[in-house]
């Protein structure tokens, strides 16, 4: 019987040693670019297998990505908030200066929409409200976005809100960088609040909103309602009329809250 | 095929343990190191070639996360490699103390090369350095990673080549 002799490496041990000693000389006298070069080359092959196994070819640099941008959007919050917090001491200061009265600072009621009764004149919501709290005619309701509209009758734990979906209700409303004031009111054939009564020099503009005035002093000053989907002049000519589309979709309110006093 | 693929495994297995444990078993900042103590029991049990094969993988994986010095690992941690190959001709590779004594030594020769290099042969920085990391390192690593692989499965313990070891 003959024995197959084992097949002798081309390279002894010296021979494998000394290969690798020069490919590690290449690497070394090559410079700095073929050393990055080269590493760029071999993370991608070699490691490429576990990064597909792990995902991490993929989702991560995507992560990292999304969590720079929250980094940096949240670092800008931080500055904007300093410079808020600044301007509403300034605003105290020059309050003070010019005894003005203080401003008043409001709690939320958070109330549950507990049925919805449309009608031929508008629409009301009844809200059910916290056991405890105080509700009466007139109190503004607020969703996430900006003003709901108010109060109309109160009962024990529950309410009946008016929206600004009833042509009822009547909101003194102003552009937020013009100052511009008129009266909003909903117009029930064209799906809008209308801001009327506004003077001719109004242009409705992206960065303008409407807001609440605080004339008639039903709802505080500053609060949004809607943004400006178009401007005409109204019928008479005298003024413009502005239309306005309401931050909150009043047609899937299901948590509001009361504008506490 | 297969010794080449265990190898290649444990290769990869000992970088993420390292990566992953390693700092969490830091003593004083000193860190074992696996990747030397994997070239010490692979030339240990394998010889030579399996040695300067396997610190030439590990050199190369490491240095392509430091290209600054990529080939300057690859070559000491051959040259490891092929040293502990070397000595496994003529001791006893199943007494736990061998490949201790092998890791302490190795480690420290490769440290100060590795000192000698980076600080462009400024002997006494490089001695510093080692002075004051390496010897805590080596110690470190003689005394944990065998203590380790005696605690490993039979079947999980480093192997040497059919009918050496």
């Amino acid at each position: 019987m003959v024995r197959r002799r084992a097949a002798r490496p081309v390279l002894g041990d010296w021979g494998v040693l000394a290969a690798a000693a020069l490919i590690c000389t290449v690497f070394l006298a090559g410079g700095v670019a073929l050393r990055v070069d080269a590493a760029r080359l071999l993370r991608q092959t070699l490691f490429l297998p576990f990064r597909l196994v792990l995902g991490y070819g993929t989702h991560p640099p995507d992560l990292r990505g999304e969590a720079e941008r929250l980094r940096l959007a949240l670092a800008s919050r931080n500055l904007e908030t300093i410079d808020c917090e600044e301007a509403r001491r300034e605003n105290q200061r020059l309050r003070d200066l010019v005894d003005f009265a203080a401003r008043e600072t409001r709690v939320l009621l958070p109330a549950e929409v507990i049925g919805r009764a449309p009608d031929r004149f508008g629409e009301t919501l009844i809200l059910a409200t916290p056991a405890g709290a105080t509700v009466r005619s007139g109190q503004p309701v607020l969703g996430v976005g900006g003003l709901v509209g108010c109060v109309v009758e109160a009962g024990a734990g529950e309410c009946q809100v008016r929206t600004l979906r009833n042509a009822a209700l009547r909101v003194s409303g102003m552009l937020s960088v013009s100052r511009l004031s008129g009266m909003l009111r909903w117009r029930p054939g064209a799906g809008v609040l209308v801001l009327e009564g506004v003077p001719l020099s109004a242009v409705a503009s992206d960065s303008e909103q409407v807001i609440t005035s605080g004339f008639g002093r039903i709802f505080p000053k500053g609060i949004p309602v809607g943004s400006i989907a178009s401007a005409r002049d109204d019928s008479t000519g005298m003024a413009r009329e502005i239309l306005v589309r309401p931050f909150v979709d009043l047609e899937r309110v299901e948590e509001l809250y009361l504008l506490g006093d | 095929m297969a010794t080449l693929l265990r190898v290649l495994l444990t290769t990869f297995a000992v970088l993420l343990l390292e990566g992953t444990v390693g700092s969490r078993i830091a003593i004083a900042g000193m860190r074992p190191d696996l990747s030397l103590a994997w070239v010490v029991y692979a030339g240990l049990l394998g010889g030579r070639r399996r040695g300067v094969l396997v610190g030439l993988l590990v050199g190369l994986l490491q240095g392509c996360l430091d290209p600054e010095w990529l080939g300057l690992e690859g070559l000491l941690l051959a040259a490891v490699g092929f040293a502990a190959g070397g000595t496994a001709a003529g001791v006893n590779r199943s007494h736990p103390l061998v490949p201790a004594a092998l890791m302490f030594l190795l480690l420290l020769a490769h440290d100060l090369v590795r000192g000698l290099v980076v600080t462009g042969g400024a002997v006494g920085d490089a001695f510093s350095q080692w002075a004051r990391f390496s010897l805590g390192t080596a110690l470190y690593t003689a005394l944990l990673v065998p203590a380790a692989v005696a605690l490993l499965p039979l079947g999980a313990r480093p192997r040497g080549r059919r009918g050496v070891s």
